[in-house]
C-alpha cells in the first residue's frame, strides 16, 4: 500500500513539475500586458475559438445522430461501424493528416477554413458519438411513455421527456470536440490554408522562435479554464450521483 | 365503469429470440375494484399493461369501456393513467409542473389547474412537497407524487407498474393503505402488475395469475391460497405441501374422509394448517394424521418453521405458532395431523369464479 | 420485456446513416483509397511520379536504411508502452480505491495536465530536460525522447485502466486473500487476468500512436533523431516521394486495423464472460 502511495505520488509530480516550471513564466504582469498587446496571437486565439465552435456544433449534431443511428443496425454493420470509428484515435496523428492532405488535393478542394472545419469535424466525430452513445444507453424510456401517457404531442415529449436527458450528453460532447480542436496543431498544419494562423500554429512558431512570455500567460489562462471545466463536470456528476 | 377485454393477444420475439408477450386473455374487471396481475417474469403481464395504456398495440382482441371500443381512441384520451416502476418524474420540471402536466398538455386554464391540483394535493398529501427538487425525494415521496400526477385528470382506471417494489418494509405498509385509501375515495379502478404475491394479495379484491401469457386461475386472494386451480398456482402463491395415494397406508384417523377411489389424486396443504403432536395423540372426527421425523428447524419470531420427513420419503413444511415452544428437534418423531376441510385436491374440477 | 424502441416514429434509419456514410466515405474511405492507389506508384529519378501500378514503393521500405527506422520506431514505441503500463497499472489501481473527494481530486490531478496545451506540455519537457535533472543530459537524445513521450502518453494509459478497475468488486481480491494468496498472486492470477481487455486497450492506445508520434522525437530529439514520424513529414513535404510515404502510412492503417480487430475480440470475449 506504502508502495502503491509512493509510485502515485510519483506520478503526480512526474506530470506536474515540468507543467508548472514553465508556466509559472506566465505568471507576470509583463505577460499580461504584452499578451493583450500581440494582436497577432489574440487573432489567433479568436480564430481558433471559432474554428473550435463551428467544428464542435457539426460534430454534436453529426455524433447525435449517429449515435441514434446505430442502435437500429444489424449487429454486424454496428459493429464494423464502431471499429471504423476507432480509426482516428488509433491511427499516429501525422498519417491522418497527410491523408487527409493529399485527398485535398487530389479532389482540388482550396486550402482554406472549408478544409480546416472539415478536417477538425472529422477527428471531433468519433469523440462526439460515443459520448452520445453513452447518452443515449442510459436514456430512461419510461419518461417517454409517461409524457405520451398525460397527453404530451411529440413536440413536448421531445422538450420534457428526452432532450432534458439529452443535454449532459450534449454538453460533455461539445465540450470535448471544442477542446479537440482547440488544441490540435498538426492536422491544422497540414490542412489550413495560407491564411488560417490557429492558436497552436501560432505558438508553435512562437516557441520556435523562442519569443515571449504572453504565450505562457495565454496558456495558463486557458489551463485556468480547462480546471474550471474540469472541476464544473465533476461538481455535476456528484449532483447525478445524489440523485439516484 | 365497466372494463371488458377479450381475446387479447400481443406477440413479439424477445432477445433471446423466444416468443413472448400475450397469447390470450379474456377479462372483466368492475368499477372501482382493485385487480391484481400476478405471474413471473415473462408471463405477459406486463404486455397487458402497455396495451391497456396504449403504448403497444394488439395484434388481436378488443379492449371496451362501458361498452366503447378503446382501441380506436387515442391513448392520451383514453381515461387510464399510468404510473411506472421508476415513477418516470420530470426531473427538470417541479413537483408542481409535474403533478398537472397533462393538464398544461390539454392547454387548461390556469383557474382550472389551480382548482384540480388543490384538489389532488389535499388527497394525496404531496402539499408539502411543492418546494423541493424532484431530484431530492424520497422513493415514497416519488411515487405520491407519480400518483398525484396521474390522478389528478380523475382516470376511471389507474395502471401501477409495481408499485411497492423499490419500497422498504415500512414503507410498504404505509403505501399499500395509501393506495387503499385513494381508490376508495375515487372510485377508479387501480389494476396492478406485480410478480411479488405478498403484494397482490393486500392490494387486491382479486389476483389474475398469468403464466406463459396466459391467465391461469382469477380469483379473490382467498380462493387463490386455498383453491388453486393448479400446481403452478399453488406453489406460486405461498408455500404448498403435496401429497399423493401413496401416503394412504400411513394414515391415521377417520379414513372414511377420504373420498373413494382417488386415482392420482394430489392433495395440497398449507404449511400452517398442519399441527407437530406427540405420537399417539388422539384424532378427532375430522381429522388424518401420518408420522413423521423432524429434519430441521429454524425459529421466525411470528412462527416456527418445521421441515419433517413422511414415511413415504417426502418432506413437508409445517409451520406452528412462534408462541408455542418448539414442537419437535431434529431427529424427533412425531404426528403430523391436519383437518381435512384444509386440503384442496389438485384433480378437482371446480374453478373458483 | 422489450419496450418499443422507437421514440418519436418518424425518424427514418436512413437519414439518420447519412452523417456516419460521409465521415466513413469523406474522412476515411476517401482520402486512403488515395493514398493506397499513391502507395502503387513510383516515384522516377527526375522527381515526377509515374502512374504503372508497382510494388516498388514497399520493396524500397525493406532496405535497411527504411527498415531500420521503422524498427526503432517500433522499439521506441514499445519501451513507451512498457513504461506507461508499469507507472499506470498502480496509479490507477490506487485512483480505484480512493473514497469520496480523495477520489475526484486524483481524478483531476491526472485530467487537468491534458486540459493544457499538447505543445505547452512538450516544451515543458524540453524546458526540463535542458535543466539537466539528476545530472543527465536527455534533450535531443532518445531516452530524452522516450521521457517525453511517457509523459504525454501517461493519461491515456491511466484512464481506462482506471475506469476498468472501478468497476471491479472489491471483494473479489478480498476473498482471493482469504484463500490463501500472496500479493504476487493476487495481481498475477486475478488483476491481471480481470482486466486484460482493459489493459490490451491501454496498451494499443498507446503502442500505435506512439510509432508514429512525429512532433516529438522532432522538437525533443531534434533532427539528430529519424523516426517514422519525422520519416513521414520528409517524404511528403520535402523529398516529395509520395509513394513511398503512403506505402508506409499504409502498412500503419493495416497496424491500427489489426489491432482494432484483436481489441473487439478481447471486448466481445469479455461481454460474454459477464465481466
Amino acid at each position: 500500500m506504502r508502495l502503491l502511495s509512493a509510485v502515485f505520488t510519483g506520478v503526480i509530480i512526474f506530470l506536474w513539475l515540468p507543467l508548472v516550471l514553465t508556466l509559472r513564466k506566465g505568471l507576470s504582469l509583463e505577460g499580461v500586458d504584452r499578451l493583450l498587446a500581440n494582436h497577432d496571437l489574440l487573432s489567433s486565439l479568436q480564430q481558433s475559438l471559432l474554428l473550435a465552435g463551428a467544428s464542435a456544433v457539426i460534430a454534436t449534431a453529426m455524433g447525435t445522430l449517429t449515435a441514434l443511428a446505430l442502435p437500429r443496425l444489424s449487429k454486424a454493420w454496428r459493429g464494423r461501424f464502431e471499429t471504423l470509428l476507432l480509426v482516428p484515435l488509433l491511427l499516429p496523428e501525422i498519417a491522418l493528416g497527410l491523408a487527409l492532405l493529399v485527398w485535398f488535393v487530389k479532389i482540388g478542394a482550396n486550402f482554406g477554413w472549408g478544409t480546416l472545419i472539415a478536417g477538425h469535424v472529422g477527428f471531433s466525430f468519433t469523440y462526439a458519438t460515443l459520448v452520445m452513445k453513452a447518452n443515449i444507453e442510459s436514456l430512461d424510456r419510461s419518461l417517454i411513455d409517461a409524457a405520451r401517457d398525460l397527453g404530451a404531442p411529440n413536440r413536448a415529449v421531445f422538450r420534457h421527456a428526452l432532450l432534458p436527458q439529452l443535454l449532459p450528453g450534449l454538453i460533455a460532447s461539445f465540450a470535448t470536440a471544442f477542446a479537440l480542436s482547440l488544441d490540435d496543431f498538426l492536422i491544422s498544419f497540414f490542412i489550413k490554408g495560407m491564411d488560417q494562423v490557429t492558436l497552436p500554429i501560432k505558438i508553435f512558431s512562437m516557441l520556435r522562435l523562442s519569443v515571449g512570455v504572453e504565450i505562457y500567460t495565454l496558456s495558463l489562462f486557458l489551463c485556468g479554464i480547462s480546471i474550471l471545466g474540469v472541476l464544473v463536470s465533476q461538481l455535476c456528476f456528484k449532483k447525478n450521483r445524489s440523485r439516484s | 365503469m365497466f372494463l371488458e377485454i377479450q381475446g387479447l393477444r400481443k406477440i413479439f420475439i424477445d432477445s433471446d429470440g423466444n416468443e413472448a408477450g400475450l397469447a390470450q386473455l379474456d377479462l372483466e374487471i368492475a368499477e372501482g375494484e382493485g385487480f391484481s396481475l400476478l405471474g413471473p417474469s415473462g408471463c405477459g403481464k406486463t404486455t397487458t399493461l402497455r396495451l391497456l395504456g396504449g403504448f403497444e398495440t394488439p395484434d388481436a382482441g378488443s379492449i371496451r369501456l362501458h361498452g366503447k371500443d378503446l382501441l380506436k381512441v387515442a391513448p392520451h384520451k383514453r381515461p387510464i393513467r399510468t404510473v411506472f416502476q421508476k415513477y418516470a418524474l420530470f426531473p427538470h420540471l417541479s413537483v408542481f409542473e409535474n403533478i398537472v402536466f397533462s393538464l398544461r398538455m390539454s392547454q387548461k386554464s390556469e383557474a382550472e389547474i389551480k382548482m384540480a391540483s388543490d384538489e389532488i394535493l389535499e388527497l394525496t398529501e404531496t402539499r408539502h412537497l411543492l418546494k423541493r427538487p424532484v431530484g431530492m425525494l424520497s422513493g415514497g415521496e416519488q411515487q405520491r407524487v407519480a400518483l398525484a400526477r396521474a390522478l389528478i385528470s380523475d382516470p376511471e382506471i389507474l395502471l401501477l407498474d409495481e408499485p411497492l417494489s423499490a419500497l422498504d418494509l415500512k414503507l410498504r405498509e404505509k403505501m399499500q393503505m395509501e393506495l387503499l385509501r385513494l381508490r376508495k375515495k375515487l372510485g377508479s379502478s387501480f389494476i396492478f402488475v406485480t410478480h411479488d404475491q405478498s403484494e397482490a394479495m393486500v392490494l387486491s379484491d382479486r389476483i389474475g395469475i398469468m403464466n406463459n401469457g396466459r391467465l391461469v386461475q382469477i380469483g379473490s386472494p382467498q380462493e387463490i391460497y386455498r383453491r388453486p386451480t393448479s400446481h403452478f398456482v399453488a406453489t406460486f402463491v405461498g408455500t404448498a405441501n403435496f401429497f399423493g395415494t401413496e401416503l394412504t397406508p400411513h394414515m391415521s384417523g377417520n379414513l372414511e374422509l377420504l373420498p373413494p377411489k382417488q386415482f392420482n389424486a394430489i392433495w395440497m396443504l398449507r404449511p400452517e394448517s398442519i399441527d407437530l403432536r406427540p405420537l399417539g395423540s388422539s384424532l378427532r372426527e375430522n381429522e388424518l394424521g401420518v408420522p413423521v421425523r423432524v429434519i430441521d428447524t429454524a425459529f421466525m419470531g411470528q412462527e416456527w418453521l418445521s421441515k419433517v420427513q413422511d414415511p413415504t420419503g417426502a418432506t413437508h413444511l409445517v409451520k406452528t405458532p412462534g408462541h408455542e415452544p418448539l414442537p419437535g428437534q431434529d431427529g424427533a418423531e412425531l404426528l403430523m395431523k391436519w383437518e381435512y376441510d384444509d386440503t384442496w385436491s389438485l384433480q378437482n374440477e371446480n374453478s373458483p369464479a | 420485456m422489450v419496450a418499443s424502441k422507437r421514440k418519436l416514429p418518424s425518424l427514418n434509419t436512413t437519414l439518420l446513416v447519412i452523417p456516419l456514410y460521409a465521415w466513413i466515405i469523406g474522412f476515411l474511405v476517401g482520402p486512403f483509397v488515395i493514398l493506397s492507389l499513391f502507395s502503387f506508384n513510383t516515384r522516377l529519378p527526375d522527381g515526377t511520379t509515374s502512374t504503372a501500378l508497382s510494388l516498388e514503393a514497399y520493396r524500397r521500405l525493406l532496405d535497411p536504411l527504411y527498415l531500420g527506422i521503422i524498427l526503432r520506431s517500433l522499439a521506441l514505441a514499445l519501451a513507451n508502452t512498457v513504461l506507461c503500463l508499469l507507472l499506470a497499472f498502480p496509479t490507477a489501481y490506487l485512483m480505484a480505491r480512493l473514497r469520496g473527494p480523495q477520489k475526484a481530486l486524483a481524478l483531476s490531478l491526472i485530467l487537468i495536465p491534458l486540459a493544457t496545451s499538447f505543445l505547452i506540455r512538450i516544451f515543458a519537457v524540453m524546458d526540463f530536460l535542458r535543466l539537466k535533472p539528476f545530472g543527465l543530459d536527455g534533450l535531443y537524445t532518445v531516452p530524452g525522447i522516450l521521457f517525453a513521450l511517457c509523459y504525454n502518453y501517461l493519461p491515456y494509459a491511466i484512464l481506462p485502466l482506471y475506469a476498468s478497475f472501478q468497476r471491479q468488486d472489491p471483494r473479489l481480491l478480498e476473498a482471493a486473500a482469504d484463500l490463501g494468496a500472496s500479493r504476487r498472486q493476487l495481481v498475477t492470477r486475478i488483476l491481471i487476468p480481470l482486466h486484460k481487455s482493459a489493459i490490451f486497450s491501454a496498451a494499443l492506445f498507446v503502442f500505435i500512436p506512439s510509432t508514429g508520434e512525429y512532433l516529438v522525437p522532432a522538437l525533443v530529439g531534434g533532427s539528430r533523431q529519424f523516426f517514422i514520424g519525422n520519416f513521414l513529414q520528409n517524404q511528403f513535404l520535402t523529398a516529395r516521394n509520395w509513394p513511398l510515404g503512403s506505402a508506409l502510412i499504409v502498412l500503419l492503417l493495416f497496424l491500427t486495423l489489426l489491432g482494432l480487430r484483436q481489441l473487439r475480440r478481447y471486448e466481445s470475449f469479455s461481454t460474454r464472460k459477464g465481466a
